[in-house]
Parts: structure tokens; sequence; C-alpha cells
């Protein structure tokens, strides 16, 4: 791959175009974004977001960045903990999924410790050392440049301050990864057609999936990015994993 | 161990309700506003924390930063703080952080007080509840005396009958006996060392 091109799902674009072909697809799923990750995932992505919260160790008054926030499911968690003297900030690339994550977070009664900020996870617009903890829950492998994303959230982290990623990555049974293959991309395009009527979109997602770092070298781009005590813990035999890291 | 997540969300419930139906509690929870609190269970052996925040407690299974306070022993001790803190003294029970934040927690929950008559009456009516709370609490009532009396029967039944058990009265004699005893032998031996001086 030259410097000039990146993958989008399974085809090789422009990299200068990577951010806008992802834009497209969720400003085209963001209405039905929840429902879909109700369905495709079983309900079990409320599990790996808990494990994620209680990974996290964050408490009252702290800072929390949301990155690729979506549709606010941890930022919600993240307000009731962090209180009002803390402060959450729900940031997106994409202006449909914050719309939606804003709405539904002001009807659930999140106002007052919460703010919206759409931000590029490669060049966020905040000052160094500013939060407790970041989080980036399925979001890390739609970044053009992750390395670039991975320094940009180092940066913005305070000392003794972590980053989760909670992302999809490799089954560690092969037999599992078998039945995770034909699930992606058959029922997966299938259910996007019915429930969001876009299948194109959802076999992007399961591209994509195949297409981000496994555990081990996304393990290794923290290392490199600076970040130390880098760990992940397998959710779903690997179907999920979650990395943390932390900054000296 | 892990507290199962069922478990976790299915307590955390409980709570919630509960502090929604308790002003007081909730008011009194202020003073620990931004604590963090673990309970740390012995055999078998889970941990649990306690956030509070705003009022409101959240639990959490894992928290792998400092907290303020570590309450640390079996459920039995745990539980009988809320009404003595002999566990303390016989340090069944270890405070390590600040105890000050463990000494109100155990006040808070020493003083819950919920009325279950008044949780109930938001579901059924007053009047239902009301006749729901007399039958709770006759209930209640004759669960407590049959405990005392069943306490009372058994203890009669190994004392006197089959004689399995001495009596308090025996034991009590028998141990200062052997206090006796023990004292009597103290004083042989001091005389015994003095007359070994002497020659």
């Amino acid at each position: 791959m030259n410097e000039q091109k990146t993958h989008f799902g399974y085809q090789q674009v422009d990299s200068a175009d990577k951010a806008e072909l992802v834009g497209n697809v969720f400003h085209s799923v963001a209405q039905k974004y929840d429902v879909m990750n109700d369905l495709m995932s079983f309900g079990v992505h409320r599990l790996w977001k808990q494990y994620t919260i209680e990974q996290s160790a964050v408490r009252a008054g702290q800072r929390v960045l949301d990155l690729a926030g979506g549709t606010g499911d941890l930022a919600a968690k993240f307000a009731k903990r962090v209180g009002s003297e803390g402060q959450v900030v729900l940031a997106d690339i994409n202006e449909s999924m914050l719309r939606v994550g804003r709405e539904r977070l002001t009807n659930m009664g999140v106002l007052g410790n919460i703010e919206y900020t759409l931000a590029n996870a490669e060049c966020l617009p905040f000052e160094d050392d500013s939060f407790d903890c970041i989080t980036i829950a399925f979001g890390l492998r739609n970044v053009t440049d992750k390395d670039k994303a991975l320094a940009s959230m180092l940066r913005v982290l305070k000392p003794g301050g972590r980053l989760l990623v909670l992302e999809f990555s490799k089954p560690v049974l092969p037999l599992l990864s078998k039945a995770y293959d034909a699930y992606s991309f058959t029922a997966l395009p299938f259910m996007g057609k019915l429930v969001a009527n876009d299948s194109e979109s959802y076999r992007y997602l399961a591209e994509s999936i195949r297409m981000h770092p496994d555990q081990e070298t996304l393990k290794a781009m923290m290392d490199n990015a600076g970040f130390f005590k880098t760990s992940y813990n397998n959710f779903t035999g690997g179907v999920v994993a979650l990395h943390k890291g932390f900054k000296v | 161990m892990l507290l199962p997540l069922p478990l976790l969300f299915a307590l955390q419930r409980g709570l919630d309700f509960a502090l929604d139906n308790d002003e007081l509690t909730r008011e009194s929870l202020s003073s620990l506003d931004g604590k963090v609190i673990c309970i740390s269970v012995l055999q078998p052996s889970i941990k649990v924390y306690l956030l509070i925040v705003n009022r409101r407690i959240e639990i959490a299974r894992e928290f792998d930063a400092d907290v303020d306070t570590t309450i640390e022993g079996s459920i039995s001790a745990l539980l009988s703080l809320q009404k003595a803190n002999d566990a303390l003294y016989t340090k069944e029970v270890l405070i390590t952080g600040d105890s000050h934040v463990a000494n109100e927690l155990k006040a808070i929950v020493s003083n819950i007080d919920i009325d279950f008559e008044e949780l109930l009456s938001g579901l059924t009516g007053d009047t239902v509840a009301h006749q729901l709370g007399r039958l709770g609490r006759g209930f209640s009532s004759w669960l407590s005396g049959s405990s005392d009396s069943l306490q009372n029967n058994v203890s009669e039944y190994l004392q006197e009958e089959v004689e399995f058990l001495a009596p308090n009265s025996e034991v009590d004699r028998f141990c200062s006996d052997v206090d006796e005893v023990r004292s009597q032998y103290d004083r042989l031996q001091a005389r015994i060392q003095l007359l070994e001086q002497k020659h």
C-alpha cells in the first residue's frame, strides 16, 4: 500500500477520500444504528460496553472523551459516573451520528455535564493533557490514519490517563472464525437491507472488520504510539477485543 | 471472582429503586460524594466497588485505580456491622484507607429504614398496601417469636434432655475452676522458685 492509498473495506481508495466514504456509510445508517447494533450482536454489544466502563476506572469529577461516540451509549454511562463536577465530551467525525446521539441523550435527560464536538480523531481539537480517560468504541477501524489518531489521543490524555479501544478483532477459535465469516458476509448485509434498507453499508462493516489490525498488531501500534502498560481482553472468543493503554 | 453480571444488574436496580424512595439516605450520601469504596468479601472472594456520585451509588465489579477505603471481611461479619462494631474490634472486619469514609457509610447503612408499605402503595394503592403491610408485620413478628422459641427449645433439649451440652452456669463454674487451678499452679511455681533460690 503506498502513502496515497488506503483500504475502504476490501477496496483500495485514495486516503483523502476515505473519511468521506466512511461518512456516507454512517449518514446512511445513523437513524437505525442502535436497532442494528442490537440485531447484529444479539444485544451482546451492551455487555462489551459494560466491560469497557468497568475497565475505565472513571470516577466523579473526571473528564472523559468518548471518541466516535455515535449514539452515545458509553457517554451516557460516563456522564452518570463523573457527576456534575466532571465532564464528558462526545466526539464524532460524522454529523448525522452526532446529531442522533445528541437528541438521544437529551431525551434521556443526560444534560449539564456533556458536550458534543464534531472532531477528527487524527487531529483532536483539544488541549494537551486534558482528559483522564479516552474511549473509542467500534470507531478506530474507520479512521484513515490509525497511528496518527493514536498519537493524537496520547497528546490529549493526562499523564496517568488511559485509552480504551473497543473494536472488532480476530476470533481466536478456527471454528468460530468460520461461522463468524459466514454470518458477517451473508446475514449482516441481509439484515442491513431489511432494517436500514442499505446492504452495502453493512457489507462495508464486515469488510472493514477483516481489514482491521488483529489484537497483537493493535497492541504493538499502541506501544509504538507511546502508550505504556498496554494490554487487551478478548470478548466473545476474540470477535471483539478491548485494548487498554496508559500515558506515562 | 467477579460478581456475575445479572446479579450486578439486579443489585444496581434494587439499590436505585431503594434510593429513589429514600430521600433521607440520598441526603446523607452527599457527605460521601466522589468517594470510591471497595467492599471485599472473603469466602467466596468477591470484590465490589461503590462509586458515590451525586447522592447515588453505582456498583462496579472492577476498579483498577486508587480507592478511598476498603472494607474487608466475611459476609456475616460485614452484615453484623449494621448493628454493632464488634467485628471491628475482633478484626473480623478490616478497614484500610480513609476510616472516616467507612464510618460514614456504616452510619448511613445502619440508618436505612425502607418503608416497604409506602413503596407498595405506589403499585397497589394505599388500602391494599396497608393490609399487605399489616400482614407482613404480623408474619415478621411470628417469625421472630418462632425463632426465639425454637432457639430456647433446642437449647433446652441439648442441655437438659440429651445432656449433650452443659448449661451456661456449669460452663461458667468450670471456667472459674480452671482459672483457680491455674492461679494455684502459678503460686506453687513461684514458691518453688523461691525455695530453690534460698538453697
